[in-house]
C-alpha cells in the first residue's frame, strides 16, 4: 500500500529509457489515471536480481548444513525395539524336559504324570522376566511291564525299561550309585531324570549329572513320592535350590564383558609376629582349575593371588573366655574389612569392566590371636569366615596353637599347612558358589522332605551348572536389551551427537548375538546361548560406554545457532526484505499495467 | 595344674611337629631350584659440603622367572607384575622429582647424582619388547595405567606432542624407547602413598618408617624414583623375572640451631644430626620381610682426603679410633652407634684417597632399643664434593613473543685435571660429550643456527660435533629432538651451545589454564660416556652382596640434567574467537545489505520524487528527515501526509520491528552465554595467575586441576563450582610445598588457611566478650591462635594436611555409622556391608533409586523399606 502512493510515476521508471518522456504520457491520454495504472509491463530485472540472491542462498544453505552436519552412523533402532518387546511381552522360554521313572510301582503312567504335573504348577512361581517351557514324560518299569506316558512324546526318554532295578540302590555308595543312573541315563539329550524306587532304606539323593533318585520303603504311597518329585524338579532343577529372597535371583557376580577376576590375598596382620606364605600355585591346579573349567561357558575365569603384609582389620575384637579365644561379632562384620590398610588392588591385567571378587585369608596377629567370628545367634561360624555380595569373602585362619603357648614365636617364614589350605578353599568355593546364589551346605530341605546333594569335585554339579547357563541368559539379554535401549533413547534425544561407526557395528553384532542367543536359548542349547548372551550384553555396554559418547564435547545445536546466527540473521533478513519488497511492488505494478491493459482494451 | 600341664606339652608336641612339618615343606620349595621373591632395603646417608646431609633410600624387590609368578605373588608387588606382563615393558624408569639437583656443591660424579639427581617434575622412560609399529600403542596405556596408579597426571604423556623417541644418545638407548617429561607436575604425599604402597612392608615397619613426610617434602631436594627391569624374557612360557628398584633421594637440612647458636664463630663445623633429628623418627628394627636392612653412612674421597689431612696437621699422635659402649668415635667426628663394618673403596683410580662406607645392620635394633644414628662433628671441616667434568647450565636468549635462543654452557669444573676416560687416540686429548635435547613443538627450532663457541671462539659447527641426530618437530603432532656428540678438547674451559627457535602460536584449545605463566622446554641431558660413576667396596661375603652397593660398582656412564627454561608465549584474549566471528558477520551483514540495496535502487525515481516534494515546499525539516528515511531504508520515503491505509501499515512495521530486536537480543544472550563462559574462564586464569605470583612457580600447578580445567571448557554451567574446589586442591598442594609464612598471610584467597585464621581470630574475639572481667586472658586467647595457625601452617605443612584427611576419613566413617544406624534402624543390618563396599554415605544414600539399590543387590522388600525410609526422612 505505501507502494501505491509512490507508484503514480514509478511506471515511467520501468521503462528504463524512456523514463523521462513518461510524465508527459498521462496528458497525451485522458482516461489515464498514472495512480491505478500504467502502461508498460513492469520490469523483472531488480526482482529476478533479488531472488537469484534469495535462492543462491536457500540453494547454499543444504551445503551448509551438510558441512556443519555431524556423522551419525545409522542404528538399528527398530531392531532393538522389537528385541525389547519380544524380551518384555513373550518370555524367555527354556524348554526342559523332565523324565520321572518309578520302578517298581504299579500304576498308571498317566494318573502320575497329571499328579506330578498338577503339584509343578502348584509349586512354579513364575518368574516375570524369564521362565520355562517344561515337558514332562512318566515312565513306570514293573518287571516286565514297561508303561509310558506321553506315548509318542518328541522328547522321549531314550530309557531302555529294565536297565534299572531295586537292587542298584541296596548299597549305600551314594557316588557309586551316581556313576551307575548316569550310564543309564547319560545320552546326548539333556533331561532330568528321577528315578523312584520302591524298596529298600529311604533315602533321595540328587546326583552330579542331571538326575537324582528316591528310594521309598515298600508300602509308600505313590502319590507321595510324585509330590515330592514335583518338589524337586521345581525346587532343584529349575530354581537351583536356592532360597527366595537370599540373594536376588538374577544377580550374577560376572562382570559386564563376561569376566571374573578372583583376587586371592593372603593377609598377614602383622609380621612382627608371624609371616605366614602359602602355595598357592598347588591349590590352584588341583582345587581351582576344575572349577574354573566347569564354569567357562558362564563366565571367563582368571585367578591371581598375593601376599600382604601389614594388613590390620578395622574393628577390635573381644576377648571370650570360655572360648579362649577373641571373638568377632557379625554387628562389626562391616568394619571387619580395612579399606585403608588391605591393599587388596584391583587388578591391572583385568580390563575395565570385568568383575573383581576378593577372597582374603586374615591371619591375625599375636595380639587377637585365635580369632573367631560369632554369628548373630551367638554361635561360632564354623567356616570362620563371611562373605559379602559383589565384592568376595573373607576367611579367617588362625594359626595352630597361637594362643596356647606364648613362647610359640616363629619369627621368619612359615607355609600354610597345606591340609588347612584345602579347607580354606573349600570355604572359598562354598563362598564363591554362594555369591552365584547356590547353597553351600549340601542338603536341600524342601516342603516335602530333604533332598542330599552330591557335591562335584568340580565345585558346580551339572544341574547347577544349567541353572547358572539359564540365568546368565537371561540376564544378560534383558540387560543387553534395557542397555541398547537406553543407548537408542540417548541418541534420539541428543540430535547432535556425534555416533562412530564403530558404535553402529557394536550395535549391530549385539543385536546378531542376542538373536542367536535367544534361538538358542528356545532350541536348549544351554551353554552356547549363555555364550553368546554375553557375548551380547558385553558388545551392548561396549557401545554405551564407547568413549566417544561419554565424551561431553558434542556440537551442541545451541552452540551451532550461537556461531552462525550473528552473519545469517541480519544477511538473510537483507536478503528477505528485499526480494518481498520486489516481489509486492511488482504484484502492484503488475495490477497496474492489467488495469490499463483492460482499460485499452475495453477503450479498443 | 599337671593335667593342665599334660594337654599343654601334647599341643607343644604337635606343635613342633607341625612346624617341622611346615619347614620342610618351605625346605622343599626352596630347592626345587625356584628362587624366591627377595625384598631389600637399605639407607644411605651422606654429610654434603653446604651442611645438608643426602639420604638416599633403596628398596629392591626382584621377582625370580616362573612359570605362575605372573599371577601368584609373595613378596613382589602384583600391580607392577602385571603391568610389566600387559605392557612388556623391558625397562622402565619413573621420577617424581621437586627441586633441582646442586650438581655444583652436592657433586656430579657420583654414582647416586648421576643416577638419582632428576630433572623437576615427572621423567618417565620405558623400553618396550613389542614390534616397532606397538610401541606407541604400549606407551599410551602405559601412561594410562601409571597415572592412576601413581595418582599423577602421567597420562599427559599420552600425546603424541609430549614424548620423543631417543636414538642414542640417552643412556639405555634402543630403538624401542620412548621419553617424556613434564617438568610442571607437582610432587606430593599424593604421590609417595602409592609407591611405598608397593613395598611389603610400607612404611610400616623397617627403614621405611623413617620416611615422615613432612621432613621429606621440607627437604632441598627429593626424587622418589621407580626402575624396574625386566630379565630374561621368558622363552618356554616362562614369565620374565622382574627387579624392582625404588628410590628416594632427598637432601636435608639438619635442624643445627642449638650448635650454630652455641658456636655462632665457627662457621665451619658441620651440623650435628642424628636420624631422630632429621626424621623425627627412629629405626625399631627391620621390615621382617627384608633380606638385607642395612644403613651406611658414606665419606666420599673429598672428605676423606681433608679429614687426612687435618689430622696431619693437628697432632700427629691421634688416637686410635676409639669405642665405647655406645659411641664409636673418630678424631673429627663422632657416632652414636658402633658401625658394623667399615668399608674401604678398592682401586680408586681418581684419587689417592677412597671413600669410606660404614655398614650398620638394623636387625640387631628393636623397638626397645631403636636404631638412631648420629653423627657429632669435632672439628670444622670443609671439603668438595667431585664434580662431573663439566658443567652444564642453560638459559633464554632474545626478548619478545616472537623469537629466541637457547643457549646450552658447559663450564669445566676444573676439579678434575687429568681426565682418565679421555680419548687418547690421535695426540689429541678429547672429551666426549652427548647432549639430548627435547624441544615442544610450539618452540620452532632452526637446526641451521647452531652456533658452537669454545672457550668463547665460535668455532665451526663439523668441528666440534661428531655425531648430530635430528627429528625435526612436526606441528601439533610430535615433539622435535635433537641429540649430539661433541668432541671437546681436553683444555676445554668452557663451550656453548646456541640454537634460535621462532615462537609458534597454539590453537585456543591448547593454552594450559595458566597459559601466562609460560611452557616449559624440559631439562637437557649431558652425559659423559667415556667417564662411569662407579664405587668398588669388596664385600667378603658375596653371598650377602647388598643391592646398593652393587648399584654403586655398576659402570654408569655421568649424566647430569640441566635446569627447566620458561618460554612465555603470546597469550591470546581468549574471547577473542567470538568476537572476530561477531565482528566479521556484522560487516558482512552490512555489505549485503547495502548491495542488495544499490542494486535495488531506482534513481530516476527518486530524483523525480524529490522534485515533487520540492514542488510542494514542505519544510526544509521534513523533508530532510523523509531524505534520511529514504537512504536508510532504500528506497524512496513516503511523505508523511500519505493515504490513509498507512496506519495499519505502520502496525505491521511496528511488528516487524518487535520481532527483529526479540531475535537480535536472543542472539545476544547466546553470544553472553558462549563469551561469558570464556571470559570467566579467562578471568579464572588471571587469577591463577595473580595468584602463582606470590609464589616459586613451579610449586604451583596442580594435578587434578588440569583435568578440571579440560572439563571446564566444555561445562559452561558448573564453573563457580570447579572453580571452588580448584582452589581449594591447591591450596591443600600449598601447603604441602614448603612456603614461607609471609607468602601464606599475604595469599589471602588461600581459602583454607584464610578461613582457619579468620575463623580463629573471630572465635578469638567473640569469646572473650563474656569474659570481659580478665582482659589479660583475653588479649593472650584472641592473639594465640591466630599465630599458632600460621605457626603450624609454616612448619609443619604435612600434619595439616594428615589432619585434613584424618577428618575427612572420621567424617566419611561418621557417614557410614549413619547408614549403619540408619539401616539398622530398619533391621536391616546385614546390608550394611553391601553399602559399605560401594562406599555409600549417608549423602549418597538419600540420592539413590530403587534401581540403583537393586543394581546393589538388595532385595526387593528392604529396597522399599530404605525408600520409604528415605522418602520420610527427606
Amino acid at each position: 500500500m505505501a507502494e501505491i502512493s509512490e507508484a503514480h510515476d514509478s511506471d515511467s521508471s520501468k521503462l528504463q529509457d524512456s523514463g523521462s518522456e513518461a510524465p508527459q504520457r498521462p496528458e497525451s491520454e485522458p482516461d489515464f489515471d498514472p495512480k491505478t495504472m500504467r502502461k508498460t509491463k513492469p520490469g523483472l530485472k531488480r526482482l529476478f536480481l533479488t531472488f537469484s540472491v534469495l535462492f543462491s542462498f536457500l540453494l547454499g544453505f543444504p551445503f551448509l548444513w551438510k558441512s556443519v552436519e555431524i556423522y551419525r552412523s545409522p542404528l538399528p533402532f527398530r531392531e532393538i525395539d522389537s528385541l525389547s518387546t519380544q524380551l518384555r511381552s513373550d518370555n524367555l522360554l527354556f524348554p526342559l524336559h523332565f523324565h520321572a521313572l518309578f520302578v517298581g510301582f504299579d500304576s498308571e503312567p498317566d494318573g502320575l504324570r497329571r499328579s506330578i504335573l498338577s503339584e509343578i504348577a502348584k509349586l512354579a512361581s513364575q518368574n516375570p522376566k524369564c521362565s520355562n517351557n517344561y515337558t514332562l514324560s512318566v515312565t513306570v518299569d514293573l518287571d516286565s511291564r514297561c508303561l509310558r506316558s506321553p506315548n509318542l512324546s518328541p522328547h522321549s526318554s531314550t530309557y531302555q525299561c529294565g536297565s534299572i532295578t531295586a537292587t542298584d540302590f541296596v548299597q549305600n555308595d551314594d557316588v557309586a550309585v551316581d556313576k551307575r543312573l548316569a550310564s543309564v541315563f547319560g545320552g546326548k539329550t539333556k533331561e532330568y531324570s528321577v528315578a523312584v524306587v520302591k524298596g529298600g532304606s529311604e533315602r533321595a539323593v540328587v546326583g552330579k549329572h542331571r538326575h537324582a533318585w528316591l528310594v521309598v520303603g515298600d508300602g509308600s504311597e505313590v502319590e507321595v513320592a510324585a509330590v515330592k518329585v514335583a518338589e524337586l524338579l521345581v525346587k532343584v532343577f529349575i530354581n537351583g535350590g536356592r532360597e527366595e529372597g537370599s540373594i536376588r535371583n538374577e544377580f550374577m557376580p560376572v562382570g559386564a564383558d563376561g569376566k571374573i577376576v578372583l583376587s586371592f590375598n593372603l593377609l598377614n596382620a602383622d609380621p612382627r609376629d608371624w609371616v605366614y606364605d602359602w602355595d598357592f600355585e598347588k591349590i590352584d591346579d588341583t582345587l581351582l582349575a576344575p572349577m574354573i573349567e566347569a564354569l567357562a561357558p558362564v563366565a571367563n575365569i582368571s585367578v591371581e593371588s598375593q601376599v600382604l603384609y601389614h594388613t590390620p582389620k578395622a574393628s577390635f575384637s573381644y576377648w571370650n573366655q570360655k572360648l579362649e579365644s577373641y571373638v568377632f561379632s557379625t554387628k562389626d562384620l562391616p568394619f571387619f574389612v580395612n579399606s585403608n590398610e588391605w591393599h587388596l588392588d584391583t587388578s591391572i591385567a583385568a580390563g575395565g569392566r570385568s568383575k573383581i571378587l576378593q577372597f582374603a585369608v586374615y591371619v591375625p596377629s599375636a595380639k587377637e590371636c585365635p580369632l573367631l567370628l560369632q554369628l548373630p545367634n551367638g554361635e561360632i561360624s564354623k567356616t570362620n569366615g563371611f562373605i559379602s555380595p559383589m565384592w568376595g569373602g573373607v576367611v579367617v585362619w588362625n594359626p595352630q596353637g597361637c594362643l596356647k603357648d606364648s613362647e610359640f614365636k616363629p619369627s621368619t617364614k612359615n607355609i600354610i599347612p597345606i591340609q588347612d589350605l584345602e579347607n580354606m578353599f573349600e570355604v572359598f568355593i562354598g563362598q564363591f558358589r554362594q555369591l552365584f546364589g547356590f547353597k553351600s551346605v549340601n542338603v536341600y530341605a524342601g516342603a516335602s522332605g530333604d533332598w542330599n546333594l552330591l557335591p562335584s569335585e568340580r565345585g558346580f554339579t551339572e544341574w547347577e551348572l544349567d541353572v547358572l547357563s539359564r540365568q546368565h541368559t537371561c540376564f544378560n539379554l534383558h540387560s543387553c536389551a534395557t542397555t541398547l535401549g537406553s543407548l537408542s533413547r540417548l541418541v534420539q534425544s541428543l540430535p547432535r551427537m556425534i555416533i562412530m561407526d564403530e558404535i553402529g557395528k557394536q550395535v549391530k553384532f549385539s543385536l546378531e548375538a542376542a538373536k542367536l542367543a535367544l534361538s538358542n536359548a528356545s532350541s536348549g542349547v544351554y551353554e552356547s546361548s549363555a555364550a553368546s548372551s554375553s557375548k551380547a550384553s558385553s558388545l551392548a555396554e561396549d557401545a554405551f560406554f564407547h568413549p566417544s559418547i561419554m565424551s561431553v564435547s558434542y556440537y551442541s545445536f545451541e552452540h551451532c545457532f550461537a556461531v552462525y546466527s550473528p552473519f545469517f540473521l541480519p544477511v538473510s533478513m537483507h536478503v528477505v526484505l528485499a526480494a518481498l519488497r520486489e516481489l509486492r511492488r511488482y504484484k502492484q505494478e503488475n495490477a497496474k499495467y492489467l488495469a490499463w491493459k483492460a482499460k485499452a482494451n475495453a477503450a479498443s | 595344674m599337671a593335667l593342665l600341664r599334660r594337654p599343654l606339652l601334647l599341643l607343644l608336641l604337635i606343635l613342633t611337629h607341625q612346624f617341622l612339618h611346615s619347614w620342610i615343606v618351605f625346605g622343599s620349595v626352596n630347592e626345587e631350584g625356584q628362587k624366591q621373591e627377595e625384598f631389600f632395603e637399605e639407607l644411605l646417608l651422606k654429610p654434603l659440603p653446604d651442611r645438608k646431609l643426602l639420604t638416599h633410600f633403596h628398596f629392591q624387590s626382584s621377582a625370580p622367572p616362573s612359570s605362575s609368578n605372573g599371577r601368584h605373588h609373595h613378596l613382589f608387588p602384583k600391580a607392577i607384575s602385571q603391568l610389566v606382563q600387559k605392557f612388556r615393558v623391558k625397562e622402565m624408569e619413573l621420577s617424581f622429582t621437586q627441586g633441582r639437583w646442586n650438581y655444583e656443591s652436592w657433586g656430579g660424579f657420583d654414582s647416586i647424582p648421576s643416577s638419582n639427581a632428576k630433572p623437576p617434575g615427572v621423567e618417565l622412560w620405558a623400553v618396550f619388547d613389542v614390534p616397532q609399529h606397538l610401541i606407541d600403542a604400549m606407551w599410551k596405556n602405559l601412561t594410562h595405567t601409571l597415572s592412576g596408579l601413581f595418582c599423577a597426571s602421567i597420562n599427559f604423556l599420552e600425546s603424541s606432542t609430549a614424548y620423543s623417541a631417543p636414538e642414542w644418545s640417552f643412556p639405555p638407548a634402543s630403538g624401542n624407547l620412548r621419553y617424556g617429561t613434564l617438568p610442571r607436575e607437582a610432587v606430593c604425599t599424593e604421590n609417595l602413598t602409592p609407591w611405598l604402597k608397593l613395598l611389603p612392608c610400607r612404611d610400616k615397619a623397617g627403614i621405611s618408617m623413617l620416611l615422615d613426610r613432612p621432613s621429606i617434602y621440607r627437604g632441598f631436594y627429593h626424587s622418589q624414583r621407580l626402575h624396574l627391569t625386566s630379565t630374561g624374557s621368558g622363552s618356554e612360557g616362562l614369565d620374565p623375572g622382574i627387579i624392582l628398584e625404588q628410590t628416594l633421594t632427598v637432601v636435608l637440612l639438619p635442624n643445627s640451631q642449638r650448635a650454630s647458636l652455641a658456636r655462632a664463630s665457627e662457621k665451619h663445623v658441620q651440623p650435628s644430626w642424628s636420624l631422630s633429628s632429621i626424621f623425627g623418627k627412629e629405626v625399631s628394627g627391620k621390615c621382617v620381610l627384608a633380606e638385607t636392612s642395612n644403613v651406611y653412612l658414606l665419606l666420599d674421597r673429598g672428605l676423606v682426603a681433608e679429614l687426612k689431612q687435618l689430622h696431619k696437621e693437628n697432632e700427629k699422635s691421634a688416637e686410635k679410633v676409639s669405642t665405647s659402649e655406645n659411641n664409636w668415635t673418630n678424631p673429627s667426628f663422632e657416632l652414636s652407634a658402633k658401625p658394623d663394618r667399615i668399608f674401604i673403596e678398592e682401586s680408586s683410580l681418581l684419587s689417592k684417597n677412597p671413600s669410606i662406607l660404614y655398614k650398620f645392620e638394623v636387625e640387631k635394633y628393636s623397638e626397645s632399643e631403636p636404631f638412631d644414628l648420629g653423627l657429632t662433628w669435632k672439628i670444622p671441616v670443609v671439603w668438595l664434593c667431585q664434580q662431573a667434568p663439566l658443567h652444564a647450565s642453560r638459559f633464554l636468549m632474545g626478548s619478545g613473543n616472537e623469537r629466541g635462543a637457547i643457549a646450552i654452557s658447559l663450564k669445566s669444573t676444573q676439579s678434575s685435571e687429568g681426565f682418565v676416560g679421555a680419548n687418547f687416540d690421535d695426540e689429541r686429548c678429547e672429551l666426549q660429550v652427548d647432549v639430548f635435547q627435547v624441544v615442544p613443538w610450539y618452540v620452532k627450532v632452526y637446526f641451521h643456527s647452531l652456533q658452537v663457541f669454545v672457550d668463547q671462539q665460535p668455532k665451526a659447527v663439523s668441528d666440534i660435533i661428531e655425531k648430530i641426530h635430528v627429528s625435526p618437530s612436526k606441528d601439533k603432532v610430535s615433539p622435535g629432538v635433537m641429540e649430539l656428540v661433541l668432541k671437546l678438547p681436553c683444555s676445554v674451559t668452557s663451550a656453548a651451545l646456541t640454537i634460535e627457535f621462532d615462537k609458534g602460536f597454539l590453537h585456543i584449545d591448547e593454552y594450559p589454564p595458566d597459559a601466562n605463566q609460560g611452557f616449559d622446554i624440559p631439562s637437557a641431558i649431558v652425559s659423559f660416556p667415556n667417564f662411569h660413576a662407579s664405587m668398588v667396596f669388596l664385600e667378603n661375603d658375596s653371598l650377602n652382596q647388598s643391592p646398593l652397593l652393587s648399584k654403586f660398582q655398576e659402570k654408569s656412564p655421568v649424566m647430569s640434567y640441566t635446569e627447566v627454561l620458561l618460554v612465555p608465549l603470546t597469550t591470546p584474549d581468549f574471547s577473542m574467537p567470538y568476537n572476530v566471528i561477531t565482528i566479521t558477520c556484522t560487516v558482512f551483514a552490512l555489505y549485503f545489505g547495502s548491495l542488495l540495496n544499490a542494486l535495488r535502487r531506482r534513481v530516476a525515481e527518486e530524483e523525480r520524487f524529490l522534485k515533487d516534494k520540492a514542488a510542494k515546499k514542505t519544510g526544509r525539516l521534513p523533508l530532510l528527515l523523509s531524505k534520511l528515511s529514504g537512504k536508510l531504508r532504500g528506497r524512496q520515503s513516503e511523505p508523511p501526509h500519505s493515504t490513509p491505509g498507512s496506519s495499519s501499515l505502520v502496525n505491521s512495521k511496528l511488528v516487524f520491528k518487535v520481532i527483529l530486536i526479540a531475535g537480535l537480543a536472543r542472539v545476544e544472550m547466546y553470544a553472553d552465554q558462549v563469551e561469558g563462559a570464556g571470559k570467566r574462564s579467562v578471568k579464572e586464569r588471571l587469577n591463577v595467575n595473580s595468584f602463582d605470583n606470590s609464589i616459586p612457580r613451579r610449586q604451583v600447578t596442580g594435578k587434578r586441576q588440569r583435568q578440571d580445567e579440560k572439563w571446564e571448557h566444555d561445562l559452561y554451567q558448573d564453573v563457580p563450582q570447579v572453580s571452588n574446589r580448584k582452589v581449594d586442591a591447591r591450596d591443600l598442594r600449598l601447603k604441602l610445598q614448603k612456603k614461607s609464612l609471609q607468602q601464606v598471610s599475604q595469599s589471602g584467597r588461600g581459602a583454607l588457611s584464610g578461613v582457619r585464621d579468620l575463623r580463629d581470630k573471630l572465635s578469638g574475639t567473640m569469646n572473650p566478650q563474656p569474659v570481659n572481667a580478665d582482659p589479660p586472658k583475653l588479649k593472650s586467647n584472641a592473639a594465640k591462635p591466630a599465630r599458632r595457625s600460621v605457626a603450624v601452617e609454616t612448619s609443619e605443612p604435612e600434619p595439616k594436611k594428615a589432619a585434613t584427611m584424618t577428618e575427612r576419613k572420621k567424617a566419611q566413617q561418621k557417614a557410614d555409622a549413619s547408614v549403619e544406624g540408619f539401616l539398622q534402624s530398619l533391621g536391616l543390618e546385614k546390608y550394611v556391608i553391601t553399602f559399605q563396599v560401594e562406599e555409600v554415605d549417608m549423602t549418597a544414600l538419600v540420592h539413590m533409586t530403587d534401581d540403583d539399590l537393586k543394581a546393589l543387590g538388595i532385595p526387593m522388600g528392604p529396597r522399599k523399606k530404605i525408600i520409604l525410609a528415605l522418602e520420610s526422612r527427606g
